[in-house]
């Protein structure tokens, strides 16, 4: 589907990689994770009528992605584009502190999250959307009163269901993409963007794949522009230091 | 074992009462400390064990309220369904244990379709008509 999607990854991939990979998007704050995914998915569903996404948002409201998403020019499908605004719906219910006890905050996500690609119900979904993004990693985490083994076992069991229903997902992360983090071993595929200042005059966004698993793909950066129909992938960057 | 630390506090406790608590000290040969911190355990277990059950107990005792939360998990998660139901009903006063039909207005029921419509892509008049539908009538 990316080869489907925004202008220039062909300059990345040189094949398209496999049905149901868990992609992560990392980088640091205002790199435009949000709109490169919103950008991927959208400019996919405009030339594939059949299909559906679900962009899930569990911090930042449905309200503030479309404004942003406006003044960057990309347009989203009304039908085919579903944001579940978790971040909204939280603010409705207003939780009180005892709803960070037990495992409430997590299942309540968690069931959420799953429920339409019915990833945990035994009764099969057979219209499911093939394709969903979670906004972000860090907000699904934080709240979370579980230790880390056995969170990692539960997010590791998570991506296991999405890849085995074949939806391509991509997992918003936001942080320094040189800090490891357990996470990237679970990833088929890992996008990192950032902003290069090699030249502090002239910052420029970019795009660099670090693993995607099953296809031949460039590693260098390349640069993300933004044009008036949206977010392109440009001309490699030349002379980049980290 | 680990010895208990204490810590001094003051209330006050209506004056029947600590002559009752006194005498039952003198009778068990227990200090009123004792007595008070045993009574206060039972309670506090008491109502944390109601806590814990009574999220979704008035899916029991309610038909209505269960026809309303299991339409609800048509289109949002079971846990989610329950989270705002229960919400809605306290922002109106209500118990979700004692619904009664005569409650469900448009305006009420409108309110949780609006909450759902931020999890699902149902449509508005949809989600009305499926939640009148369920607790029959109009
Ligand atoms: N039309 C535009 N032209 C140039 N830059 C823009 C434009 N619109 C938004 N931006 C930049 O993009 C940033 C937001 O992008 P986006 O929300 O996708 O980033 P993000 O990495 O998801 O950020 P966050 O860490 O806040 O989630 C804005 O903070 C702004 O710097
Ligand atoms: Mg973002």
């Amino acid at each position: 589907m990316f080869l489907d999607s925004i202008k220039g990854f062909d300059r990345i991939f040189h094949r398209e990689p496999p049905e149901g990979s868990v992609t992560m998007v990392v980088g640091k704050p205002g790199t435009m994770k949000s709109s490169l995914v919103h950008a991927i998915l959208s400019s996919y569903l405009w030339k594939n009528k059949g299909k559906k996404a679900v962009y899930i948002t569990i911090e930042e409201t449905e309200e503030s992605h479309i404004s942003n998403m406006k003044s960057l020019g990309i347009a989203l499908p009304k039908n085919q584009y579903f944001i579940k605004d978790i971040a909204s719906f939280k603010y409705e219910i207003a939780p009180t502190e005892d709803f960070l006890q037990d495992d409430k905050y997590f299942n309540f996500i968690i069931s959420e999250i799953s429920k339409p690609f019915g990833l945990y119900s035994k009764e099969a979904i057979n219209d499911f959307p093939r394709l969903m993004a979670l906004d972000s990693l860090n907000a699904f985490q934080t709240l979370f009163p579980l230790d880390s083994r056995l969170l990692r076992f539960r997010m590791q069991d998570f991506f296991q269901r999405l890849r085995h229903k074949k939806i391509n997902s991509f997992i918003i992360v936001e942080g320094d993409p040189d800090v490891m983090i357990p996470e990237y071993f679970m990833m088929d595929g890992i996008i990192e963007v950032g902003i290069d200042r090699s030249h502090p005059q002239l910052p420029k966004r970019y795009v660099m794949v670090r693993k995607m698993r099953g296809v031949p793909h460039e590693m260098a950066p390349f640069m993300l522009n933004i044009t008036k129909n949206g977010l392109e992938i440009g001309e490699p960057l030349i002379g980049w230091k980290r | 074992m680990v010895s208990k630390k204490y810590r001094r506090t003051t209330i006050e406790i209506d004056e029947q009462l600590y002559k009752r608590i006194k005498a039952l000290a003198v009778e068990k040969d227990r200090t009123m400390r004792d007595i008070i911190s045993e009574a206060l355990e039972e309670k506090l277990a008491h109502e944390e064990e109601k806590k814990d059950t009574m999220d979704s107990d008035f899916l029991r005792e309610n038909p209505i309220s269960k026809k309303i939360v299991g339409t609800m998990e048509k289109f949002i998660s079971g846990d989610a369904a329950l989270l705002l139901f229960v919400k809605k009903c306290e922002s109106r006063g209500y118990n979700p244990s004692l619904i009664g039909r005569e409650m469900l207005s448009d305006e009420f029921l409108l309110s949780l379709c609006n909450g759902m419509r931020y999890l699902s892509d149902v449509d508005k008049s949809e989600c009305l008509k499926a939640l009148k539908a369920a607790v029959g009538g109009y």
